[in-house]
């Protein structure tokens, strides 16, 4: 039986759409980024916020159990909070409550045609070198709304009163609702973005430019041309264990760092300038660096391309992922 | 009222089954052992132990949950078919995030149609299709599994 369960594990990894959320056919990256970031940024002054905590145990258990995936600790039921509230909201985007296993809500979710600036990607009309821009703005105007709506919450009883039902995915139970502490909610919600800018697109040796925005909408299409729509997404890139991918996610890391403070400093404040600071410091286009100039020979590029996401059945198309496509595509047909 | 019904059955019953049955809607098995008093119709015991295995949780093998069903069947289609009903105790066999092994919850099973084969000694049983409902846990959040099995078995009569 464990050697099926290898087998049916190493044919259908998880979806690649971006840093990818933990399970048990996927790395936690998103969730430990989250994790070094909350140590670095968050944790000394959690004490000092009286905080409102869920009613029953099942707050502590399932924190409890979020945690333990990661090797998070914490002291008390205020950190516990808080932690689990960035893990729910970190993997929200890519899950909305859904297993990571039901690759017909999957694909509905990943191939929407709108939605997309959520994992920083271009949209299906963001063409050409313009379209670079488009999907950084979309993607810097969203994690400024997720700031200003995680400010306003925060600010509305000093972040001790906010609490919120959220659906959360959990293994055998389904999709059950879970109270969360808004603010830290949101700010992973955010986290999940910058961190996916990451993988999802071409960048200076450093990490701190962008060449290149990922599609991976028209990435899947037959018809996809790099020059009009931009890379394919990678697979590779998403691979935040991988050695070679280690720079891009340390890179991911400082970033989360930076607007986990920045955040915090908004919510403490009201000046949004520092978040700011932190979507333009990590997430500028570099426009002399596009299709048209070879990406200035970037390192990512480079390795970006040697597994990309491609059509399923496509001769460019890993077994993996056409196997796991086409599964998808049988999937929502047979709900028709 | 199960224990009256299976003190019943194991002092006299009149055919034995086992039989394996697999749920793709959430990736689990079932082993049960069946027996029925009765010719055409009558009431019938079954136990079963029941794993759970998942590719998108954090642990792909689970023991799952440890069912007792009593209830009712009756034989048609010049008895090469049977309807069942049953229901009993669910014990969860194992610690969830948020719950304790041994919790007992409830197990409802409905199956409409069980092909049955004569073989030479016993009978082929065939589930094309069943429905069960494995609830080990009905307090606080509560775990429900739904499971539309397929099954094969064995059946004896005396």
């Amino acid at each position: 039986m464990v050697k099926w369960l290898l087998v049916i594990a190493l044919l259908l990894p998880a979806p690649a759409f971006g840093f990818s959320i933990g399970s048990a056919i996927s790395d936690f990256c998103h969730e430990r980024i989250t994790l070094q970031a909350y140590q670095n940024a968050l944790l000394s002054d959690l004490e000092r916020i009286d905080f409102e905590l869920p009613d029953g145990k099942a707050f502590t258990k399932i924190a409890d159990y979020l945690s333990e995936q990661v090797n998070a600790t914490y002291t008390n039921d205020a950190q516990r909070l808080v932690l689990m509230s960035l893990f729910v909201g970190v993997r929200y985007p890519d899950q909305e409550g859904f297993a990571v296993s039901d690759l017909t809500a999957l694909r509905a979710l990943h191939m929407s045609e709108i939605g997309q600036e959520d994992h920083c990607l271009r949209g299906v009309d963001m063409d050409g070198a313009e379209g670079n821009q488009a999907a950084l703005t979309a993607a810097q105007d969203l994690i400024l709304e997720l700031a200003d709506e995680s400010r306003a919450v925060f600010s509305a009883s000093s972040g001790r009163q906010r609490l919120t039902k959220v659906p959360f995915w959990l293994e055998h139970y389904g999709t059950i609702q879970v109270e969360v502490w808004e603010p830290a909610f949101l700010m992973g919600r955010a986290l999940h973005t910058i961190q996916d800018s990451f993988p999802h697109t071409y960048r200076s040796d450093d990490g701190a430019r962008v060449f290149a925005v990922a599609n991976f909408v028209d990435g899947l299409s037959a018809d996809h041309e790099a020059h009009r729509d931009g890379p394919r997404h990678s697979d590779v890139l998403d691979q935040c264990n991988d050695l070679r991918v280690t720079p891009l996610a340390d890179a991911a890391q400082a970033a989360s760092v930076e607007l986990m403070t920045a955040l915090k400093s908004y919510w403490a404040r009201g000046d949004r300038g520092e978040v700011e600071a932190v979507v333009e410091r990590w997430m500028s286009l570099e426009p002399d660096c596009g299709f048209d100039n070879g990406y200035c020979d970037s390192q990512w590029a480079t390795l970006g391309a040697t597994q990309q996401t491609t059509p399923p059945l496509s001769c460019g198309a890993t077994p993996q992922s056409s196997l796991l496509w086409l599964l998808a595509l049988i999937g929502s047909r047979r709900r028709r | 009222m199960n224990c009256l019904l299976f003190a019943l059955l194991l002092a006299a019953p009149t055919e034995a089954e086992l039989s394996v049955a697999v749920s793709a809607s959430n990736l689990s098995i079932a082993s049960t052992a069946k027996i029925r008093r009765g010719i055409n119709s009558g009431f019938e015991a079954k136990l079963e132990w029941n794993p759970w295995i998942s590719v998108a949780g954090f642990d792909a093998f689970q023991p799952g949950a440890l069912n007792l069903g009593a209830g009712w069947y009756r034989r048609y289609f010049m008895n090469r078919a049977r309807f069942a009903v049953s229901a009993g105790p669910s014990m969860l066999l194992f610690d969830t995030p948020i719950d304790s092994k041994g919790t007992v919850g409830a197990f409802l099973s409905f199956e409409p149609v069980l092909l049955s084969w004569p073989l030479r000694r016993g009978t082929l049983t065939v589930d094309p299709g069943s429905i069960h409902l494995v609830m080990p846990v009905l307090s606080g959040i509560p775990l429900i599994h739904r499971q539309y099995r397929h099954g094969i078995g064995y059946a004896y009569s005396w």
